[in-house]
């Protein structure tokens, strides 16, 4: 049963593929970073603030916090910079992972004291898309993830979704969901194999 | 069954599948102690790592799809912050792996901890106790000991080792616990350092020498070759 869902569907033309370029662009400019160039830093900063800070707002809702955290999050991939190795992922997608990490963290640990409550995350997750990007450019891309989206079944997507928006651990998404643990692993690893295919991610 | 503390139970682990985590690690949908056990086994496992890395990639990308404007003044903000940041060296020292991990990560594997340490008081259970995570097995507490003020255990989860402690102080910036294994009567082996928060300390040591006495020094950042302070803990295997 794990060994099908390893077996990458057949590659499609991706409808989301990036912009030409655009990665490898900020690859080079998160070397230059690395180098302690700060006007590099000033234009990497530009270029992925709007993901970073929309990610961190989507997990954790307010906006004061919001900022907080994607201020540490811009100064630690500063600090980072030099251990990044390319080998192991895009710039973009280092600093969003950093990103996404660094939110759901301060999510868990805002829940250790306060214990948010599970249910209302469980209304809300239908609301997934509801930050409207003000660049066009930014827009363009947020659309067609959006789409790639559609590929994911109505179960896989409410899993990932809430896992990844909602910053939920699986056994968290399985109580919300109400269904066994094994199929939301299940759920969001094949969500995600689906989606990469989709997207055209290259492993 | 009165005596066990909830999340602690006996048995045997069930063997879970770690490919079966893979898509729920790339999403930061899991805790401590199962990223733990998924690190090691993409360590050990190309093929796997390539994958979890494409997932990584494609989780990133959902961040694109919420894209939001931050106000004007955090840029500024930043900037400033990064103009009095020095950055850190191209090659890491040899943290333990895992260390820098925020208290809110720190605080379920410390919780697990507690329990670990309630039922070794409590004398109601020996070594090898299972620590259930909501009804899923998986560390095994290995051995535990004292500090000062807290406590130091060592936790097997897939024959790999966690080291985790609770009431730790916290150390100024330039200062880190350093862990060591001890072994008849031979000279203290480095075995990486770690920093504490809110007073817990949380690091994956990897592989442990079997029969060695952990042992937790304080030492300058980036770690000594041997002991420069008083051994604060020891936890004997």
């Amino acid at each position: 049963m794990s060994t099908v869902s390893f077996l990458r569907p057949e590659r499609r033309r991706s409808r989301s593929e990036e912009p030409e370029g655009s990665t490898d662009a900020l690859g080079a400019l998160l070397r230059r970073v690395a180098r302690g160039d700060e006007q590099a830093f000033e234009a990497l900063y530009d270029a992925v603030a709007g993901p970073v800070y929309g990610v961190v707002l989507r997990v954790l809702r307010d906006p004061a916090q919001s900022e907080e955290v994607t201020q540490e999050v811009m100064v630690e991939v500063w600090r980072q910079a030099p251990r990044y190795d390319a080998e192991r992922g895009s710039a973009r997608g280092w600093v969003l992972t950093v990103a996404h990490r660094r939110a759901v963290d301060r999510v868990r640990s805002a829940q250790a004291s306060t214990d948010r409550e599970d249910k209302v995350a469980a209304r809300d997750h239908d609301r997934a898309f509801d930050v409207v990007a003000e660049e066009v450019e930014h827009r363009l891309e947020a659309e067609r993830v959006r789409r790639s989206l559609d590929v994911l079944t109505d179960l896989q997507r409410e899993s990932v979704e809430l896992a990844y928006y909602g910053g939920y651990t699986h056994r968290q998404v399985a109580e919300i969901l109400g269904i066994p643990l094994g199929t939301v692993k299940t759920r969001l690893r094949d969500g995600l194999i689906r989606l990469r295919d989709e997207m055209g991610v290259v492993a | 069954m009165t005596t066990v503390p909830p999340g602690v139970r006996r048995g045997d682990d069930d063997a879970l599948d770690v490919r079966d985590l893979l898509g729920a690690y790339a999403l930061d949908a899991v805790d401590d102690v199962e990223r733990a056990r998924v690190e090691r086994f993409l360590r050990a496992d190309d093929v796997a790592a390539a994958e979890a890395a494409s997932y990584a990639e494609t989780a990133s990308r959902l961040a694109v799809a919420v894209v939001a404007a931050p106000p004007p003044r955090l840029r500024t903000a930043v900037l400033q912050e990064v103009s009095r940041t020095r950055q850190v060296a191209p090659i890491a020292a040899e943290p333990v792996r895992h260390a820098a991990q925020s208290a809110g990560r720190q605080r379920r594997t410390v919780r697990l901890l507690a329990a670990a340490c309630g039922v070794l008081l409590a004398g109601t259970v020996g070594l090898g106790v299972t620590l259930a995570t909501r009804g899923e097995p998986t560390p095994t507490l290995v051995a535990a000991g004292d500090f000062a003020t807290g406590t130091a255990a060592l936790v097997e989860v897939d024959g790999g080792y966690v080291v985790l402690g609770q009431g730790v102080a916290d150390l100024p910036a330039d200062r880190v616990y350093q862990l060591w294994s001890l072994q008849d009567g031979g000279d203290p082996v480095p075995e990486g350092f770690l920093t504490a928060e809110d007073g817990s300390l949380v690091g994956d040591v990897g592989d442990w020498p079997a029969g060695a006495t952990l042992a937790i020094t304080e030492e300058p950042a980036g770690g000594s070759p041997q002991p420069t302070s008083d051994i604060l803990a020891t936890v004997s295997t």
